[in-house]
């Protein structure tokens, strides 16, 4: 396919529908079946992938400082966060919990905000497409395990509701972590792979040309 | 048609637009900066300022979870607890919230609230489930304050209660103690809160608490005592058993009242210092604030006169024997004995015991008026003397004179004294007589008298002239004149003539008889 960079659609004017997958020409402007917008590639595509990685960002550090859970029972209110809740599982040598809960709720969002800023700029550079490719498909795929936290969260809150004896509410962590997990899942949706092997063909090509 | 203009190279290539614009989804991570700036924001709004409190001990104090209340609000946690400095206690750091900035205050009290049983009862029960907390309570100052030094006991009536806070002080603590009860006419009107002993005059120091509606009840002139415990007394009347109330007779209790006779003072003021007597007697007896010391010189011996023995004024008490002793005057020339005396002002005016000018101008008017100390003895079993202070009829004019800083009351001679030491001497040398033994003696005496007497009587009367014994005896006596008649008759017989004897009785032989029955009588 390196080699023959011509004989991709796009360098004849085809583009396949985001939505119903019809490859129609570009100029045409939208599908001529389904009538959505077509484009060679997704629009604004690194711009929206940055932005949702920065605001993802940005809410990583409430989503881990400020408590997630907050509970109160006779022995008082008592209010924890990630790592506490981690560190806890640790002391209490429950030690498969506290190493779920670390991979799932703060290994796993970094990790793919850490991708997807390497996809990013991947596809500005044109990085070895072959591993980009793996990256981002396993990117797309993890995205929605990091949500065991807040579904854990959203059913205890929903179950532990014992009154005065304990009762348990969510924390404004647990907001900010789920933004966390919905923004990097929107950040690798809006990420066009396609950049990837762009960047990578275009730095090929005037090699081949040479 | 499709595959015409695809596979038409003539076609010009699309125009692959690089999106340079900005893209409105940059919005989204403005959203999001914003809602985590809002977020921390929130959070440092509501911590309020760190302090730190010290205690002995951090016994149930946990740091990060331990909460910090008023009333019941929670208004911070602790966050750490550590050792002071000089390992002699704990500092324990707490995150107030930022609503509590205006309870930290110069006089805000800060306790650990853990189950106690004390004076107050039972308190903190409810910590023994959900383990303990720290208490605060707020001052009614404005100055703001960080540090605090928290106090190992709840204070026992929270801070800003209506009241008056008074200051008792006593000789011997007696069982009372922080908690303890002060009762008026037997109603709870209020509690001792401190109790601090003090090293240089060795008095013991009450604070003590006066809810408001007991505090116009505290007068300038009000007395303290001690109702601890039971209260026997043993008199002319029988055996009196008096106590308290439970609590009071457990734990001790307070009262306060009026002197009797005594009209109300001034209110007292709010820090107000009052003596706090043993019992209500010695609310009577001694006073303990701002007494007038007097002088009295005694020629004669003092023995008998102890520390605390009354003075007393024509019978009625107005003070107490200080100190009997040379040191007082050691420089007298005719070595009286110095006797110092505390005039109380609160047993003869009505003002305000501070106020002694009264007092004083009472005693130089009775000086002047011929006023005298005397020693008299109060007790002639024991023989303990009192001073008394009378007016003497005969005495010469004299006002309260001024030697070596000690104001002098004019004495007697103590010539009613020494009459009564005399008298005392004489009726201490008649208890001395054996008198028990001499009576007992001389009882013993007459009784053989009266024994004596009676034989004596009962023999005179078998000799009465109606008895047979005198008649047979008057006879045996008039027989005996005859024989003894005729026995002379017969010795002159003889006298004159012999041979009579051996040759009869001659004729005309005359009989001379001078005392014939003289003889015979006598027998």
């Amino acid at each position: 396919m390196r080699e023959l960079p011509n004989e991709f659609a796009a360098a004849r004017g085809l583009a396949v529908c985001h939505v119903c997958g019809l490859a129609s020409p570009v100029s045409a402007g939208q599908c001529p079946r389904c009538r959505a917008g077509i484009h060679l590639r997704n629009r604004e595509s690194l711009q929206r992938t940055w932005a949702f990685t920065i605001a993802s960002v940005l809410l990583y550090f409430p989503a881990n400082l400020l408590p997630i859970l907050r509970v109160e029972s006779i022995a008082g209110p008592q209010s924890s966060t990630i790592i506490s809740g981690v560190i806890q599982f640790w002391h209490e040598e429950d030690y498969p919990v506290a190493i779920i809960i670390f991979v799932a709720s703060v290994m796993i969002p970094i990790l793919k905000i850490i991708a997807i800023v390497c996809l990013c700029l991947a596809a500005g550079a044109g990085w070895r497409p072959r591993g980009m490719t793996r990256l981002y498909r396993v990117t797309e795929f993890v995205g929605r395990w990091s949500m065991v936290d807040v579904f854990v969260v959203a059913i205890l809150v929903g179950v532990v509701q014992l009154g005065s004896t304990i009762s348990i509410h969510p924390g404004a962590g647990a907001v900010s972590f789920a933004a966390v997990v919905v923004l990097t899942m929107f950040a690798a949706m809006s990420f066009d792979p396609r950049l990837i092997w762009d960047a990578a063909a275009a730095r090929a090509q005037p090699a081949h040309q040479d | 048609m499709a595959e015409d203009v695809a596979f038409d190279p003539a076609q010009p290539r699309p125009i692959v637009r690089p999106a340079r614009r900005l893209s409105p989804i940059w919005i989204i991570p403005i959203v999001a900066a914003l809602l985590g700036a809002w977020l921390a924001w929130q959070y440092y709004a509501a911590r309020g300022p760190a302090i730190t409190v010290s205690f002995e001990t951090a016994d149930g104090i946990v740091a990060g979870k331990t909460p910090v209340m008023c009333r019941s609000v929670t208004v911070g946690t602790v966050e750490n607890v550590g050792l002071t400095g000089d390992l002699k206690g704990v500092v324990v750091t707490m995150q107030m919230t930022n609503e509590a900035t205006r309870l930290l205050t110069n006089d805000t009290q800060i306790w650990v609230v853990r189950p106690r049983y004390g004076a107050g009862g039972i308190s903190g029960l409810s910590t023994l489930v959900s383990g303990s907390y720290i208490e605060l309570a707020p001052g009614a100052s404005q100055a703001p304050r960080r540090d605090f030094v928290g106090l190992e006991q709840p204070p026992v009536t929270p801070g800003g209660v209506p009241g008056l806070r008074v200051t008792l002080f006593t000789d011997e603590a007696g069982g009372i103690a922080p908690g303890t009860a002060i009762t008026y006419k037997g109603l709870s009107a209020g509690r001792i809160e401190t109790r601090v002993f003090h090293p240089d005059n060795g008095k013991v120091e009450f604070g003590a608490f006066i809810s408001a509606e007991y505090a116009p009840l505290v007068r300038a002139n009000t007395k303290f005592w001690n109702v601890s415990g039971l209260d026997v007394q043993v008199g002319a009347n029988g055996l009196q058993l008096r106590t308290g109330t439970l609590e009071s007779l457990l734990m001790g209790g307070i009262t306060f009242g009026q002197p009797s006779g005594a009209g109300s003072g001034p209110p007292a003021a709010d820090g107000a210092t009052f003596a706090l007597y043993g019992s209500l007697e010695e609310t009577t007896k001694f006073s303990m604030r701002s007494s007038v010391p007097y002088l009295l010189l005694f020629t004669g011996g003092v023995r008998g006169l102890s520390d605390g023995a009354p003075v007393e004024f024509r019978g009625v008490r107005i003070g107490t024997v200080n100190g009997v002793s040379f040191r007082y005057l050691s420089n007298d020339p005719e070595r009286r004995v110095p006797v110092l005396i505390q005039v109380d002002p609160s047993f003869i005016t009505n003002l305000p015991s501070e106020n002694t000018e009264a007092a004083e101008n009472f005693v130089a008017d009775a000086v002047r008026n011929g006023m005298r100390a005397s020693l008299k003895t109060g007790n002639l079993l024991t023989g303990q003397l009192y001073v008394d202070l009378d007016f003497q009829k005969d005495a010469p004019p004299a006002t309260v004179a001024e030697l070596e800083g000690y104001r002098l009351i004019p004495t007697t001679s103590g010539g009613l004294g020494e009459l009564q030491d005399k008298a005392t001497a004489l009726l201490d040398k008649l208890a001395g007589l054996p008198l028990d033994e001499t009576v007992r003696n001389a009882s013993a005496t007459l009784e053989s008298v009266k024994a004596m007497t009676e034989n004596l009587s009962k023999t005179a009367a078998g000799f009465s002239e109606d008895s047979p014994v005198y008649r047979q005896l008057s006879a045996t006596l008039r027989e005996l004149d005859e024989t003894l008649r005729s026995v002379r008759a017969l010795a002159d017989t003889l006298e004159q003539k012999p041979n009579s004897l051996i040759f009869g009785k001659g004729k005309s032989t005359p009989t001379p008889t001078p005392v014939p029955g003289r003889r015979g009588r006598r027998e």
